[in-house]
């Protein structure tokens, strides 16, 4: 009997000890994960002073900086802050980079790593204003194997040649994801990559194509409708877009060509148009020549349920 | 000693399997850190993916406040009611949020079972659903049919989400076309999934291995209570050093042990060894960023 409690009393400490060592370590986790967060926003806030100052920073202000933070919460700090700021700014926080060493540590860490690891490294580069030697650098990730890692070597070639965007666009091997147009979209508001979306949506290419829906509903420019029409009835992977930015810059429906690809969808497809449709606000007489009698009716019921001129007022 | 050199191999063990985990994670670790550099973009609306969240019967205001934050742009909140149980809370929303009631005759095929839905009059809430049932069963499939957007995120009660949550499954749901649905996963290995409203559920799933993106306070609750009890009764057994005692609390703590498996596998709807992977991969992670601390202050020193 006693040698049994001996036995149990090891085995419950052991069996306690691990429980305690888990708890621990999720402790520690979350201790971690805070001083690193502090430490981050510490950075930026010092990052955004040294940037938004009246006078441009000096070395030694730079390498105090440099001193107090390693180069991954710097690096991180100072994209932050450049993804915030445009115009003269932009190039102190070049300034800072280029001082502090983040060009060759970003470089560096993404010749030494790979995958996914190597395009976070380059999405970080791409936040940075660059010169076109960036662009050369990078273009040796463009074959590799890896779909995200070339996708940022781009990006990054896009911000250090932003003069040659449609053409490089124009000639991307592959249809961009849906979340890489959202980046390309965003390289546009930052001045990065071209604004004028008639020549995009005239485009025979996908991609310039895509961007130029994305940059028309993103815009809400209802000039566009003429030209989104004429991709609607196109009939290939861009038409179902084309009429969903369509519907986002409340442009007409009572097309022909529109009803001729709301006639080919699917019933489920049918219905999200729908839901879309009643959600931008559409009246029940501008999708009447679209849809059927039921999904008519079911249109008008779900319109009637946003009340919209109470709701709205 | 024996129980030190016990300790160390057990400590190892969890290391190997976490090194192995997080070499087998090692795709999905890093898919969440790219998008941590993406993080302003998980604010802007991706092509036309957008997130219907449902709620079901919340216990308190306070949850829908936090759905409410979800930075991503194109999301939907519906909150169901049980028009039986929550009318204190079906007040207090229509007070706070200034709602009314709408027609509901669009819910085709749920129309029988709803009382009410309502939507806010303030713009700033536009994205608020608010549907009063009778039969709390049916609550799901009324909730989707009120949904607007294309993709469901059904939220369990009790769940905490990241501001950002919504907009990393959408970036990854868009970052490449063959994924179905995505998914984030919690610090307890909970997982939560955001799914088509038609099509097949079980193609392509992805999961961003994201501990703090959400967390479940129920089985997270569960798990420090049994830990607290545990080390409580085990400091007692050392006191008293009576061999019944040991035996007693030896076995209180398999009944404990047992009782939070189930409890976890229960709430969470996870099995166990997804858990427990989860939290060893998080831990394995942190060990090689302290390291790659360590290091460096220890590079800078010199």
């Amino acid at each position: 009997m006693e040698r049994f409690a001996d036995l149990s009393l090891d085995t419950m400490m052991a069996v306690v000890a691990i429980l305690g060592v888990l708890c621990l370590l999720l402790n520690v986790k979350r201790m971690m994960w805070l001083a690193e967060r502090r430490l981050r926003l510490q950075a930026i806030g010092e990052v955004a002073e040294l940037v938004g100052a009246a006078d441009a920073p000096c070395y030694r202000t730079i390498d105090a900086l440099v001193e107090r933070y390693p180069s991954s919460i710097l690096s991180e700090a100072l994209s932050e802050v450049a993804e915030h700021i445009c115009g003269i700014r932009l190039y102190r926080v070049a300034m800072i980079a280029e001082r502090s060493g983040i060009y060759e540590y970003l470089q560096r860490k993404a010749a030494c790593n790979t995958s996914l690891q190597r395009a976070r490294y380059l999405a970080l580069l791409a936040k940075f204003p660059l010169s076109r030697r960036y662009g050369d650098y990078v273009a040796m990730y463009l074959d590799d194997s890896d779909s995200r890692v070339r996708f940022y070597a781009f990006v990054v070639q896009l911000v250090a040649d932003s003069e040659a965007a449609v053409r490089r666009l124009a000639a991307f091997d592959r249809m961009l994801a849906p979340f890489e147009l959202a980046t390309l979209l965003y390289l546009l508001r930052r001045g990065d990559s071209p604004i004028a979306y008639t020549p995009l949506l005239c485009s025979e290419s996908c991609n310039l194509r895509m961007l130029g829906m994305m940059v028309a509903s993103h815009f809400g420019d209802t000039e566009c409708e003429s030209l989104l029409h004429k991709i609607v009835g196109r009939d290939d992977d861009t038409s179902v877009e084309a009429l969903y930015a369509l519907a986002s810059i409340r442009g007409s429906v009572a097309h022909d060509d529109v009803r001729h690809l709301v006639n080919r969808l699917s019933a489920p497809r049918r219905r999200s148009l729908c839901r879309r449709l009643a959600h931008e606000g559409y009246s029940c007489k501008a999708i009447e020549s679209l849809l059927d009698t039921h999904e008519q009716q079911y249109f008008e019921e779900l319109s009637n349920s946003y009340k919209r001129p109470i709701l709205c007022s | 000693m024996q129980l030190i050199a016990l300790l160390l191999f057990i400590v190892a063990l969890l290391l190997l399997v976490g090194a192995l985990v997080s070499a087998w994670r090692r795709r999905d670790i890093s898919a969440d850190k790219l998008f941590d550099v993406e993080h302003t973009l998980l604010r802007n609306r991706v092509a036309n993916i957008g997130v219907s969240m449902v709620l079901l019967a919340p216990r308190s205001i306070e949850a829908i406040t936090n759905l409410l934050n979800t930075l991503y742009p194109a999301t939907e909140l519906v909150v169901t009611i049980d028009s039986h149980r929550q009318n204190a809370l079906l007040r207090r929303l229509i007070e706070r949020y200034a709602m009314i009631g709408v027609e509901h005759r669009h819910l085709i095929g749920c129309n029988s079972h709803v009382t009410g839905l309502y939507r806010s009059r303030r713009r700033a809430f536009r994205q608020l659903v608010v549907i009063e049932t009778e039969e709390a069963e049916m609550s799901f499939e009324v909730a989707v049919a009120a949904a607007t957007y294309d993709h469901i995120l059904r939220v369990p009660r009790g769940a905490v989400l990241e501001e950002h949550a919504v907009g990393r499954m959408v970036a990854e749901l868009g970052s490449a076309e063959s994924i179905a649905t995505t998914g984030v996963v919690s610090l307890t290995g909970a997982t939560l999934q955001l799914m088509p409203r038609t099509g097949d559920n079980n193609i392509g799933i992805r999961y961003v291995v994201r501990p703090l993106a959400w967390y479940d306070t129920r089985p997270a609750y569960a798990l420090f209570a049994a830990i607290g009890i545990t080390l409580g009764t085990a400091a007692l057994a050392l006191l008293t050093k009576e061999p019944l005692a040991s035996a007693a609390a030896m076995s209180l703590c398999g009944v404990l042990l047992c009782a939070m498996c189930v409890a976890a596998r229960m709430l969470s709807q996870k099995s166990l060894l997804r858990t427990f992977s989860a939290v060893v991969e998080n831990f394995y992670e942190d060990l090689l960023v302290y390291m790659k601390k360590i290091s460096y202050l220890y590079l800078r020193k010199l």
